[in-house]
């Protein structure tokens, strides 16, 4: 379920303190959005589960140390799956690189952006709505920017390469692409 | 580093792209400016809510209990 709308009772402290049925339930809360992530990253069903499952697993063992004062739950939950999901992405083009040294000159890479269904949107917040919106009107250079790094977990220079544009050009579209989202978010505060 | 600067890398961090050096360099920064703080937070939760709005993709159900028993 996607948990984008009203604040729910965190389930972390109860697993910190292995609470099984916490963890269950926290499995349940966040894993189709995590899944969804992780989907978008490595664009395998396979490697995707398996990373899912190592992420909860990570999150079970790892609950101890989340901090609620850096952020909320599901922000740290994310923040483990999208390492764990680069990390195999980039295992995986090692491997391919290897077995095939032809490679790709651009890749297919995740996107923020999709079809939703009118149910899929009444569930999401109005923030939610806010910064999706936001992004869907950035001109598309500087939103594939944001996508290669948050997907790919490319540095700049390393999608300034991928795009053949100068670093410069890739700094000022990130940074305004940011910006941009940043702002959209500032009017719900 | 100027503020923008520090603004620049929070911007990288909320992608998980910054360097390490640079985070190091923003988590000083942070701990004494409270505006670069909240930019750093304010883009976080920016990315952060992207990933909320994409479209949910239930996993097989034997996942659940895989990760379950795995614990």
């Amino acid at each position: 379920m996607n948990t984008a709308g009203a604040p729910a009772t965190a389930l972390l402290p109860d697993v910190a303190r292995g609470n099984v049925s916490a963890f269950e339930a926290f499995y349940d809360r966040y894993a189709s959005t995590v899944y969804a992530l992780l989907l978008r990253i490595l664009a395998n069903a396979d490697d995707a589960q398996e990373v899912l499952q190592e992420t909860f697993v990570k999150a079970w063992s790892s609950a101890k140390m989340f901090d609620a004062v850096r952020g909320s739950e599901v922000a740290w939950l994310i923040s483990i799956a999208r390492s764990r999901g680069i990390d195999r992405l980039r295992s995986r083009k090692i491997r391919n690189t290897r077995e095939d040294e032809a490679g790709r000159e651009v890749s297919i890479h995740g996107s923020f952006i999709e079809h939703t269904t009118g149910a899929d949107k009444a569930i999401q917040s109005e923030e939610c709505r806010a910064v999706r919106s936001a992004l869907a009107e950035l001109p598309e250079a500087q939103r594939t920017a944001l996508e290669l790094a948050y997907f790919e977990g490319l540095s700049q220079s390393e999608i300034a390469a991928r795009l053949t544009e100068p670093l410069g050009t890739i700094k000022t579209r990130m940074q305004l692409g940011m910006r941009k989202l940043r702002e959209r978010l500032q009017a719900f505060q | 580093m100027t503020h923008e600067d520090m603004e620049s890398i929070a911007a990288l961090d909320a992608l998980g792209v910054a360097a390490a050096g640079d985070l190091s360099a923003l988590a000083q920064h942070i701990s004494s400016c409270i505006p670069c703080r909240r930019a750093r937070d304010e883009y976080r939760r920016a990315v952060t809510l992207l990933v909320m709005a994409l479209e949910p993709v239930s996993p097989p159900p034997a996942l659940r209990e895989r990760a379950s028993s795995s614990l």
